[in-house]
């Protein structure tokens, strides 16, 4: 019975662990699908706007006036031809008055929230588009520039039914939930066969835990293969839609001249017409008119499919000849290929999560937790992590817009510009968080961990329900200021719950862990909020965020132990002399300028120079979110393992020094190869170096003797600072080598080097002093 | 992203202008917003008595007069005038006066003997009489000589004048926001010159632009001279001039021929000199414009017509001009109907800007060895591909 009763727990909170991890994923993979096909779409509207919006800016170039424009709905018109979809094609001039549709002159005015989106994303992008939940229908803003870079004159706007575009994503989803409910349900099968095989085992539990882990892995990749191909097939049938919409507007912009009376032999220059169509739409190889009977190369290619022509009045013919690029097709499919496992791999890492959490609450049983000795993973362990998780979730939410929300409101901020305005909130949220650190380090002995806890966790809740109301930028920056001062009150909290632990090897092992749990959450935080961002806008995703924040309020009163909720560090006898200020004490300020500060700030490598580096290649934010995966997943699953192995081999000095070099290591080698691929092995070697560096350093400032006198906590909060400050100056010190191009970073790693053995020198000269006056 | 749900309650729309919308599917009033035009009424008991003037018959002059018309009947002023005689490119005007000289509309009467015509020869001072006289409430003038003969101080009979090229220029309007006159009130393009040598001069990047005008204050209001020399100046390039003396009886055939010939010789003279020639209002029939049209023609020359897409088709390389008279004519209507109503002719706004329309010859160009780019063909409005009248 006791035995039966064990299996369907086991079975149960296995269960529990596939379901959530499988929700998750395929909330995250519908959600990506629907956000990709959305762009799909709009990007085949726009390839129809952008042709009739540069018809227009030809007109108006020959002096036709936008607000007078004769017989505009004939190219407006053309593009509700093209695309039946499309409920309503409009122009509006740049002051939001709506002049024409696809029947002529038309009325209205675009709202003071979409001339806001058109005045801030047409600045830097050749479109945009908004869901109006009121109307129920998707609009794309093209810009209608009479001057190649110049001001708009105004704007074509294309109106379709939401119903119309999301019809595809709504069939992708059922046919996905179908499918994984399927495979979760052979899921549901093996690990119940695995329970009763775990329960005639003598490490039956361990054997458990792992065996769902890979079950549920398993389910998670068999969905993600079914994921994939179901982007694979989207994204060919979403070429094939643009490449007859692109055919249909030539076909009719050809024949229509035909109509009248125009001869082929009098289209001049169409080639250069043809390349201009040919640049928009990237999977073209080519465009060409075949005037029946040329020896042109370009229309000699066997790869071209043709569309037949109407013949001219002097009986000539032609046919229109695309050519996809089976190079670039390959590319993308590649691409949906890695996102498809950066969506798994993220996905992995919350199941990982989750079975921590679900594993040792399903281990708690008071009889364990009293035998269980300190040889046994503490529960502050699991605790620290998964709180760190939830808390870095919720935050990081808004982690891909937040700098955009001062951009949607209708005043501006202090007399900033734009860009200055938008720079606010992180600065605000940084400063307070600093301030925040020192004060929360400093409390944290008199009033212990938990009071901290619950005063972070409260006011981050607290912050992200303001933000989601914020009805000025003032309230906005306000909001963030607040999330500054919880966030890091809550994570010195945590700090201060892993001091608890009276094991050193315990809390060294507890500090990479709960890094990890704290990637895990950045990176499933920020997918999740970026997809929900798509769907939502921004402002609800704070309410989204806040919830998930409350949960940590929940789980501090209801997951943590409370044996845990009432530990406090213990303090040594050498704690109750009276203190000295922490900054006087030179060996812990040489610790921050030699090592945390430096490796701090080269590790901006990957969040300031790596978008910057990659953007100049010409690539998009896909190929920045894998560096930040590679990151995250370097903390997820190597970080404990490598500080274990450091741990056991190394002193904490020689750890720090070793990460501090590999960091050094990894700017020198793209300082000197400059690549992509260089760029991508230093995110990796960073991630190693900090995954293990990072508590590594927290370790070896709880062990210098001011920490003896302030407590671990507190000198750990001066340590978190001073890896602030390193985050500051970070991004001056690559955007001040940047003159020297790539090799400036290599400059960088060369300086961090000669840090690393100043470092080592003086650790070795203390030590020795140390023991000689032992 | 979603649209905010808060921004629908802001009040950030914006009301279009009510002028626009009264003026119909083409054209744009002046800056100002313009009021509502007034209910149609009788002068007391009687109905308002009409007058026209031209300075000879023309193809602007008659469409004009036809929008002006149809636009009266868009607002009620007379009714059902479907069965006007008109047709597309028509330049006479006597035969729809007649026409609307027969009606018996309720509240304005075309007056039979007041539709004046040949001014362009004929003395003014028997109509000055008439109007002095008060016989008529209010003249449409078409042209810049009628204008100038008629929008003087010798009468305070509401003189509307329409179709002059530049009536500041040509002396008898103030400026564009001014008519200098209560009485007087004059339809101003002012920049029309402008926007199309600036555009002839970017497509062809000519160094030296011929043009053939009369050389009186006339002539060269007619011509726009005036501005053409402000836009030579700016873009540097400079002007090949041959003056032309304007017919004083366009029904004498004599007279006509000696101008058609004095034409020849003008622009025979400056196709040897210019790279490009801006083809002036002139007082051309059309049947006998494409002779005129081959000189430049067999010289390769390119050609820019000032008048419209009507040249173009007789054998102009390109022209970007008003689409239909459609939108002057509501304009013209609500002036006229505003006047009725009360109002001074000095107050209302002058300047309407015609809607522009791009027109190319491709026979034109493939004979002076021109390529049309394609994406200028797209933008065209009208494309004619045959030189009408050329006879091969």
């Amino acid at each position: 019975m006791r035995q039966g009763n064990k299996v369907g727990s086991s079975v149960l909170l296995s269960v529990v662990l596939l379901v959530l991890a499988i929700g998750f994923s395929t909330a995250i993979s519908i959600g990506s699908f629907r956000q990709n096909h959305t762009a799909s779409v709009m990007t085949s509207f726009a390839v129809a706007g952008g042709k009739a919006a540069r018809n227009i800016e030809q007109a108006l170039r020959y002096g036709k006036p936008l607000d007078d424009f004769h017989g505009i709905e004939r190219f407006l018109g053309q593009v509700k031809a093209s695309l039946p979809e499309v409920d309503r094609v409009m122009v509006a001039l740049a002051d939001g008055r709506v002049m024409y549709d696809e029947n002529g002159r038309a009325t209205g005015a675009l709202s003071a929230a979409e001339q806001r989106q058109i005045r801030r994303d047409l600045a830097a992008k050749p479109q945009t588009f908004a869901y109006d939940d009121t109307s129920g229908t998707y609009r794309l803003f093209l810009p209608i520039r009479p001057e190649a870079g110049g001001p708009a004159a105004g704007t074509l706007v294309i109106v379709a039914k939401g119903t119309a575009v999301k019809e595809y994503a709504q069939a992708f989803s059922e046919s996905l939930i179908q499918q994984v409910g399927v495979i979760a349900l052979a899921g549901a099968v093996a690990l119940l066969a695995l329970a009763m095989i775990s329960a005639s085992r003598p490490d039956g539990a361990r054997f458990q835990r792992t065996g769902a882990l890979v079950v549920i892995g398993l389910v998670q990749i068999a969905a993600g293969i079914y994921s994939y191909g179901s982007f694979r097939d989207a994204y060919i049938e979403s070429t094939q839609r643009t490449t007859a919409i692109v055919s249909r507007i030539l076909q009719s912009d050809i024949e229509g001249l035909l109509q009248r009376g125009v001869r082929y032999d009098q289209l001049h220059g169409i080639e250069t017409y043809l390349a201009g169509v040919q640049g928009s739409v990237p999977h073209f190889r080519s465009i060409v008119l075949d005037r029946g009977g040329q020896a042109r190369p370009a229309a000699q290619d066997p790869g071209l499919t043709r569309y037949p022509l109407a013949a001219d009045g002097a009986g000539a013919s032609a046919s229109l000849g695309i050519a996809v690029s089976e190079e670039y097709v390959e590319r993308r499919l590649r691409d949906i290929l890695l996102d498809s496992g950066a969506i798994l791999l993220t996905s992995l890492m919350f199941m990982f999560e989750m079975s921590l959490l679900l594993n040792r609450r399903g281990q708690q049983r008071p009889e364990e937790s009293a035998a269980a000795s300190e040889k046994d993973r503490a529960p502050q362990r699991i605790c620290s992590r998964f709180l760190a998780f939830l808390m870095y979730f919720g935050l990081f939410m808004s982690a891909s817009f937040v700098p955009l929300v001062m951009g949607t409101f209708d005043e501006g901020f202090l007399g900033l510009t734009g860009s200055q305005a938008a720079a606010i909130p992180i600065s605000v949220e940084m400063a307070f968080g600093s301030l925040a650190i020192l004060v929360a380090g400093s409390l944290i002995r008199r009033f212990g961990w938990l009071s901290i806890a619950y005063f972070g966790a409260a006011t981050i809740v607290l912050a992200a329900a303001a933000a989601w109301l914020s009805p000025s930028p003032l309230a906005f920056v306000a909001a963030r200021a607040l999330t500054g001062v919880g966030s890091m009150c809550l994570l010195v909290s945590i700090y201060g719950m892993i001091d608890t632990i009276r094991s050193q090897e315990q809390r060294d092992a507890a500090l990479p862990e709960m890094l990890a749990g704290m990637y895990a959450g950045v990176n499933c935080g920020a997918i999740t909020g970026a997809l929900l961002a798509s769907q939502l806008g921004y402002q609800p995703v704070f309410l989204v965020a806040a919830a998930v924040l409350a949960l940590t309020l929940a789980y501090i009163r209801l997951g943590v132990p409370t044996e845990v909720r009432a530990a406090r560090a213990e303090i040594k006898a050498a704690e109750a002399v009276p203190k000295r200020w922490g900054l006087g004490d030179l060996s812990v300020v040489g610790f921050f300028l030699l090592i945390s500060i430096p490796t701090s700030a080269a590790a901006m490598f990957l969040p300031y120079f790596f978008p910057v580096f990659a953007a100049s290649l010409g690539e998009g934010s896909n190929v920045i979110g894998r560096a930040f995966l590679i990151n995250g997943l370097c903390f997820v699953f190597l970080g404990p393992w490598l500080a274990a192995k450091a741990r056991k081999h190394l002193s904490p000095h020689w750890t720090v020094a070793v990460s501090a070099g590999i960091l050094a290591l990894a700017l020198v080698l793209f300082g000197w190869q400059g690549t992509l691929v260089a760029a991508f092995l230093a995110v990796l070697l960073i991630g190693i170096a900090d995954s293990f560096g990072s508590p590594a350093q927290s370790s070896f400032v709880a062990s210098l003797p001011i920490a003896r006198r302030l407590g671990r906590a507190t000198v750990q909060a001066y340590q978190l600072n001073a890896r602030k400050v390193g985050q500051v100056v970070g991004p001056l010190l690559f955007s001040g080598v940047a003159a020297m191009g790539v090799a400036g970073v290599g400059v960088l790693g060369m300086a961090l080097a000669v840090l690393m053995v100043v470092f080592v020198l003086s650790a070795a000269i203390l030590l020795k002093r140390t023991l000689a006056t032992a | 992203m979603r649209m905010d749900r808060r921004d629908f309650v802001r009040r950030a729309a914006l009301l279009p202008i009510l002028g626009s919308s009264l003026l119909g599917a083409s054209g744009t009033a002046s800056i100002a917003a313009t009021p509502a035009f007034p209910v149609p009424r009788r002068n007391g008991n009687r109905r308002w008595r009409i007058g026209y003037a031209e300075g000879l018959s023309f193809i602007n002059f008659a469409g004009t007069l036809e929008g002006i018309v149809r636009g009266l009947d868009r607002q009620g002023w007379i009714s059902d005038t479907s069965g006007m005689p008109y047709v597309d490119g028509q330049s006479d005007t006597k035969a729809m006066w007649d026409w609307l000289a027969a009606r018996d509309d309720q509240y304005v009467e075309f007056v039979p003997d007041a539709h004046f015509g040949g001014l362009s020869s004929a003395p003014a001072e028997p109509i000055v009489e008439q109007l002095r006289a008060g016989d008529l409430d209010l003249m449409i003038v078409m042209g810049t000589v009628a204008g100038q003969k008629l929008a003087t101080d010798a009468h305070t009979t509401p003189t509307l004048v329409f179709s002059a090229t530049n009536p500041v220029t040509a002396g008898f309007a103030k400026s564009e926001s001014d008519s200098g006159r209560d009485h007087v009130w004059a339809h101003m393009d002012l920049s029309r010159t402008t926007r199309q040598l600036r555009l002839f001069y970017e497509t062809f990047r000519f160094k030296k632009l011929g043009v053939v005008y009369e050389d009186t204050a006339g002539g060269r209001g007619v011509a726009s001279i005036g501005q053409v020399e402000e836009v030579a100046e700016r873009l540097g390039f400079t002007l090949v001039r041959r003056f032309v003396d304007r017919p004083t009886n366009t029904r004498d055939p004599e007279i006509m021929e000696r101008y058609y010939a004095e034409l020849s010789r003008a622009w025979t003279e400056i196709a040897g000199e210019a790279d490009a020639v801006y083809v002036t209002f002139g007082q051309w029939t059309p049947d006998r414009f494409p002779a005129l049209a081959r000189i430049l023609i067999d010289r390769r020359v390119p050609t820019f017509s000032q008048s419209g897409p009507e040249e173009v088709e007789r054998g102009v390389l390109m022209s970007i001009a008003r689409a239909d008279f459609r939108g002057i004519g509501n304009f013209g209507a609500t002036t006229v109907a505003r006047v009725l109503g009360g109002a001074k002719p000095r107050g209302l706004p002058q300047v309407y800007f015609d809607t522009p329309t791009i027109a190319w010859n491709l026979e034109v160009a493939q004979r002076i060895g021109f390529q049309v780019p394609f994406n200028a063909l797209l933008a065209a409005d009208n494309i004619y591909t045959k030189i009408t009248g050329f006879g091969g």
